[in-house]
């Protein structure tokens, strides 16, 4: 029966490699060139710092190697484990056919290896044994790397499979869709606690750990054991074998205790997320308050807000502030005891480095936001285009949400920091003001490139540009930012703090110190004439944001005017990624 | 002079080397319930895609109510609306909500959508799902509340693609009622169907489409009175033109024989 169900994936995947465009060849090819340089970068480097690199330093390396290993199989591997659980679109048939669940099963878990694993596999294998080389290792090293790090691999995709497993269990079918986002909340905290846990049981930085030689683990944990193994195996030493065995037994015992779950993780589970897309949600009785019509640009942004309000998947667009707020928290918490209260300075200090990490903050959010909301039409996106709408009711209807969401969830956070810092009301008041102002032109930005690269994966809801469009939307952000925050330095920071500007600049290099740079170069100005520099900063920060938001959603609104290419990437078994149709908005 | 609501002319589409459209000219007056039928792939969708701004035309133009909805798509969609077979709406929105949106952009007196609105969830019988996310709604629900998005804001010309596709026969019956009272109040409806008895019922007029080309249209009785027998069904009318006769007379054939070797 397995060896049917394999050769059948086989059949697929020789089929859906035989019926690909000749362009995607070329870019396998790209992609294949850019790996193996990669690769050649990492052996070269191991050759050049081979010799500094003793026993100790190795061990430190190979650790915390494995436990990225594992950690990057979990974070990025999970999304695939679902997407072979839960939503390929053979289980429709499968699970009709007199197929044992735990053959369809196995076979799920032997195509998860193809991903995420085998790309770990390749980058980890091929620099140890390049160092194995270097340093002319037993030749024991070799088949024991080669068996320790599958080991390694197998607990982090079991890891994987048991998120998936355990959690579909727990969540209920009414909330099937945001199943993906609860789980990759949770593996993600559970990863950065993982990375975060040598800096945990240690006091000092993880590079000076590593570097000095000392032990980054304790030795009952499988890191530890899987670079023993490695290690010993280097000298030809027969201690290999206990630390060997004991991660590979370690590998059978989660992979058996992944087997118990099937049952009850996979099959039932997947019975309940299908039923769970055919919930029903009383939203309570009819509306009493009488309807609620608003002019059209109104009414578009407000099914955005509603398109956003009710699935919890559009919310992981905020999920690296919670990373922000919990590691700065959590690593507050247990970096010798300090407390909160710690961290109260002046508020002339205080304010303008939240300022410019709020705006770092809203160039990040802003954009993406704005981009998502064209991708967002899918399969709905007939219904705007046989409204009586023009492309410029549109672009502002999804320009004015876009940018409210995140003004709002910011400004919150903002005040909540503002009452913590004590800062003036002034402070609060013309930051926030400010960065009104400011960030509808990232919006804009970020609206346009939507209209350009519009991405739509049901099974991803939160990737809505394709890959170059969001490299150019961060960048083109962070430019805009860069120039927005201008006539923002010449408006809003007194003359005073010229000379800790300067100090500033002097001591921090990279982007925040450019920008301490640009800052004392103003103050300079503003001390010298300030009524004309503060009129002049109110006239080009309106000109600068109001101006690019304005000709941003023009653009997109000719854009839509003139038609939108929605890709949309197909969720089936056989194309997973590449197959792809699109939806034409005009 | 009649009042044209629906003006195709030399309407044409091509993909490539493949025509689906050919050079279609039609008309359909005002408050005509028009047919348009044709077997799989004849061409149904496209043409009604093109007449609602969703598909451009390669070639021709479509104008509804004189206005070319290619040159002036805003203008002529003002007078339009249109429930296609796969109603594919906004799943986060209630039905409630979406028919607001409908309302806001046409700019619908509130008074007037709370009754139309609830006229219309009456009839589809959603009233108690007007409320329910439309993630959560059947197949046919969907359907139903796309058509009542359809009429909420009256419209003079409302575009059906196989409206009856997963309705309960109680809502088809409604659709049938409610489209036929609106049509005679003034309202032009094209839809397409595969179902031969609603257009032989429903219809003013059909056409027939095949391979891209209308090859029949009238009444139903210039359709009868063009073919061999005057007692013909829509059903008869519809496989002689299509081909569907050579189908049949194949299958007589292998029932005939015992087998099909």
């Amino acid at each position: 029966m397995m060896t049917a169900l394999l050769k059948n994936q086989w059949k697929i995947f020789l089929n859906t490699m035989r019926s690909q465009p000749g362009k995607n060849y070329l870019s396998y090819l790209v992609m294949f060139i850019v790996f193996a340089i990669l690769l050649y970068w990492l052996s070269e480097g191991i050759w050049a710092i081979g010799d500094s690199i003793t026993k100790p330093i190795l061990a430190g390396i190979l650790s915390y190697g494995f436990l990225l290993v594992i950690g990057f199989i979990i974070l990025l591997g999970l999304p695939q484990v679902f997407k072979h659980l839960y939503s390929a679109t053979d289980l429709n048939l499968l699970f009709t056919m007199p197929i044992p669940t735990r053959y369809i099963f196995w076979v799920k878990y032997v195509q998860s290896f193809a991903g995420i694993p085998l790309l770990v596999f390749i980058l980890y294998i091929v620099p140890l044994y390049v160092y194995g080389i270097f340093i002319g290792a037993n030749l024991l090293y070799y088949p024991v790397g080669l068996l320790t790090l599958p080991a390694v691999i197998v607990i982090g995709l079991s890891i994987a499979y048991l998120f998936n497993l355990v959690l579909v269990q727990i969540i209920p079918a009414s909330k099937a869709n945001e199943f993906m986002t609860v789980m990759s909340v949770l593996s993600g905290i559970f990863v950065y606690l993982l990375f975060m846990f040598p800096n945990m049981a240690n006091d000092r930085p993880l590079s000076e750990l590593i570097l000095s030689g000392l032990p980054l683990f304790p030795e009952w944990l499988p890191v530890t054991w899987a670079s023993e193994a490695i290690i010993a195996a280097s000298i030809g030493s027969i201690d290999f074998l206990v630390p060997f065995l004991m991660i590979v037994v370690l590998a059978a015992i989660f992979m058996l205790l992944t087997s118990t779950l099937v049952e009850k993780g996979f099959r039932t589970g997947w019975v309940k997320l299908s039923e769970g897309s055919g919930k029903r949600r009383k939203k309570g009785i009819t509306k009493k308050s009488g309807p609620k019509l608003h002019h059209p640009v109104i009414a578009i942004g407000k099914k955005e807000w509603y398109a956003v309000k009710r699935d919890m998947r559009e919310w992981l667009v905020f999920l690296p502030i919670v990373f922000f707020g919990f590691g700065f928290v959590f690593s507050g918490a247990v970096s010798g005891g300090m407390e909160l209260s710690d961290l109260r300075g002046p508020t002339e200090v205080t304010w303008p480095i939240t300022q410019a990490i709020l705006l770092f903050i809203y160039a990040m959010f802003n954009g993406q936001i704005a981009s998502s909301t064209i991708a967002r039409e899918a399969k709905s996106v007939w219904i705007l285009r046989i409204l009586p709408l023009s492309g410029k009711d549109i672009a502002f209807g999804k320009l004015w949400i876009s940018w409210l969401i995140p003004f709002v969830v910011l400004t919150l956070i903002e005040i909540v920091i503002g009452i913590f810092f004590g800062w003036t009301a002034l402070q609060l008041i013309s930051g926030i003001a400010m960065k009104a102002v400011i960030t509808v032109g990232i919006s804009g930005i970020g609206m346009w490139l939507g209209t350009i690269g519009a991405k739509y994966n049901p099974a991803n809801p939160q990737n809505r540009l394709k890959f170059g469009t969001a490299f150019l939307l961060f960048i083109a952000s962070y430019v805009y930012l860069f120039f927005a925050l201008i006539p923002y330095v010449l408006l809003l920071i007194p003359v005073e703090t010229m000379t800790s500007a300067q100090e500033f600049s002097n001591e921090i290099d990279g982007f925040f110190g450019t920008i301490a740079g640009i800052v004392y170069t103003v103050l300079t100005w503003k001390e010298a004439s300030p009524i004309i520099v503060t009129v002049a900063g109110i006239l080009l920060m309106l000109i600068i944001s109001i101006g690019v938001a304005y000709i941003f959603t023009m653009l997109s609104a000719r854009k839509i005017d003139q038609g939108i290419e929605i890709e949309m990437v197909q969720n089936t078994n056989s194309k997973p990624l590449l197959g792809k149709k699109s939806s034409r908005l005009y | 002079m009649e009042n044209k609501s629906i003006k195709l002319t030399n309407l044409t589409k091509s993909y490539r080397r493949h025509v689906a459209v050919k050079d279609l000219s039609l008309e359909v007056k005002q408050g005509e319930l028009f047919g348009f039928l044709g077997p799989n792939g004849a061409g149904k969708t496209t043409t009604i895609k093109m007449l609602t701004g969703l598909l451009e035309p390669t070639g021709g133009t479509a104008e509804i109510k004189g206005i070319d909805i290619w040159k002036s798509p805003i203008d002529a969609k003002k007078n339009i609306a249109y429930v296609p077979d796969q109603p594919n709406l906004y799943p986060k929105l209630t039905g409630w909500d979406y028919l607001e949106f409908v309302a806001s952009v046409f700019r619908i007196p509130k008074d007037r959508f709370q009754s139309k609105a609830d006229e219309l969830l009456q009839i589809f019988s959603l009233t108690d799902q007007a409320n329910d996310l439309i993630e959560s709604y059947s197949h046919g629900m969907k359907q139903k509340i796309a058509i009542c998005g359809a009429l909420i804001h009256e419209p003079d010309v409302l575009f059906l693609d196989e409206p009856t596709v997963g309705l309960d026969p109680k809502s088809a019956r409604s659709l049938k009622n409610l489209l036929r009272e609106l049509c005679d109040n003034g309202m032009t409806a094209f839809l397409s169907t595969h179902i031969l008895e609603i257009a032989e019922q429903m219809c003013d007029r059909v056409g027939i489409i095949f391979e891209g080309d209308i090859i029949a249209l009238g009444t139903m009785d210039e359709l009868r009175s063009s073919g061999e027998n005057a007692d013909q069904s829509l059903e008869d009318i519809f496989l002689e033109l299509t081909g569907g006769e050579d189908q049949q007379a194949i299958i007589s054939e292998i029932s005939d024989n015992g087998d099909a070797k």
